[in-house]
């Protein structure tokens, strides 16, 4: 289950100045704290496209899945190494290597980062991308205790080298103590656009593929606000990817507010909606049958 | 989820017509049997408006999931309710009231309202609304999902009772 809970004080003053992950620059050290996996892997995946679109080298650690499992995701969610990516532009890590030996020894990971750096530089690439899961860091790890410190001096190393990073903090494995500190020594917050977030309902700008998410419940009562995040997902791309996986009710007015989007596309443009069979028999029912750029591709879902 | 606390307060306390407040759920001429005769048990009766849908959902598909009904089918009788009170909340009059009623096979939905209702409602809902359509969903939606939805209407309000065979 997503967690839902009303956020905390300190997250709301972090999202008061978080910056969106398609607005990074060379030189961001950005710290992304998350409640959701589904969240973190859309701010990665975007985070990652984006870095492969301009021909930079991507570098990610991973940690709460193996290299080869991350690629699959990330691969779900639109990251291709297309034909003019080269061999290595997209480089998955397991974290864990950090810890290799005698426990998180800031110093020789730092080296290992400007090392990535030199490489990067010597192969010739305009920039280099750094994402690091750091779930590892809430495990009792030897020498954790020196976090903050290296991430203030990572923070300066990449501001240096123009380097581009997001660290992933899991707002349900680390203490707020640890995260204020942390968020702290990073040079910006990046969220997701929330558009909506109560107990009941959830809409969230979705990056990667680019349209919204929307879990929880969805009734007439939120229409405005569905209205609002669907009419932004069809300024921002030209395909609107729907994700309604999570979604466990929608009524016919807020399907029908959906099959209007669709209907109204200009022909060639298509909205994809994934979601549970409840709301699949729901958009056929409001006509939804009916219209050639609305695709709807049901998934399994839990009640 | 649980029900609210307090929802079935009203079962077997209601109106005139015994528990299951005279509606004719029972389909056929058996619906008709005497009061005293094993009959239509009411699961729940609620009063509701905008704000208090969700809770309705809620109180909703606890009873209906204790019947041994599938999931699916307790997914479209909480729609089907909903959809039925959503109509009540938009266009009559803002707040009504909903009972939950079992009954020789079948699962029935009374919803009421005191709203002016409609010019036509044993017509409401049976057209399917065009793609554009800025409303008139919700009605359409419950009768394609209901076994059968009846919609009447008299200087009181509207009475909307759909009716589920249970699966």
């Amino acid at each position: 289950m997503a967690d839902l809970q009303t956020p905390g004080y300190w997250r709301a003053e972090e999202l008061a100045t978080a910056t969106s992950v398609d607005l990074l620059s060379p030189g961001d050290h950005a710290c992304l704290t998350f409640s959701d996996e589904e969240e973190r892997l859309d701010i990665v995946a975007a985070f990652a496209r984006d870095g492969l679109s301009a021909g930079h080298r991507v570098l990610c650690y991973t940690s709460a899945y193996q290299p080869a499992e991350l690629h699959g995701r990330l691969s779900d969610r639109g990251v291709l190494a297309g034909d003019d990516t080269r061999p290595g532009q997209l480089d998955l890590r397991p974290a864990q290597a950090w810890l290799a030996g005698a426990g998180f020894r800031p110093s020789a990971v730092l080296d290992e980062l400007s090392g990535a750096i030199d490489l990067a530089r010597s192969e010739g690439y305009p920039g280099l991308r750094v994402a690091a899961d750091m779930g590892w860091a809430a495990d009792p790890v030897v020498g954790v205790e020196h976090l903050v410190t290296f991430e203030k001096q990572v923070s300066q190393l990449f501001a240096d080298a123009r380097v581009t990073a997001v660290c992933q903090y899991d707002r349900q494995q680390f203490d707020a103590v640890t995260l204020a500190s942390t968020t702290a020594v990073h040079s910006c917050a990046v969220a997701a656009t929330v558009y909506h977030d109560d107990p009941v309902l959830r809409i969230l700008r979705q990056h990667s593929p680019g349209g919204i998410r929307v879990s929880g419940e969805l009734d007439f009562t939120a229409m405005d606000v569905f209205r609002e995040a669907l009419a932004e997902a069809v300024r921002l791309g030209e395909h609107v990817h729907v994700n309604l996986a999570k979604l466990r009710f929608i009524d016919a007015a807020s399907a029908g507010a959906l099959v209007q989007v669709a209907a109204t596309l200009p022909v060639g443009r298509v909205v994809t909606v994934v979601c549970r069979r409840l709301v699949a028999t729901v958009l056929k029912h409001v006509s939804a049958g009916q219209i050639p750029a609305l695709r709807i591709r049901v998934v399994p879902g839990e009640s | 989820m649980s029900p609210e606390p307090g929802a079935t307060a009203a079962a077997g306390s209601s109106g005139p017509g015994g528990a299951a407040g005279g509606l004719p759920l029972g389909g056929g001429p058996d619906g008709d049997r005497p009061d005293d005769l094993a009959g239509p048990v009411e699961l729940l009766d609620q009063r509701f408006d905008r704000d208090s849908l969700v809770p309705l959902r809620n109180a909703v598909a606890a009873h209906a999931s204790r019947l041994g009904v599938t999931t699916e089918q307790v997914e479209h009788i909480v729609l089907v309710a909903y959809e039925l009170a959503s109509n009540a909340v938009r266009h009559g009059g803002g707040h009504g009231r909903l009972r939950l009623i079992a009954d020789d096979g079948m699962i029935g939905c009374a919803v009421t309202d005191e709203g002016g209702g409609f010019r036509d409602p044993e017509q409401a809902g049976l057209l399917r609304p065009e793609p554009t359509a800025i409303s008139g969903r919700g009605l359409w939606l419950a009768r394609c999902i209901a076994d059968s939805v009846e919609i009447s209407a008299d200087e009181v309000g509207t009475t909307a009772v759909a009716r589920f065979a249970i699966r």
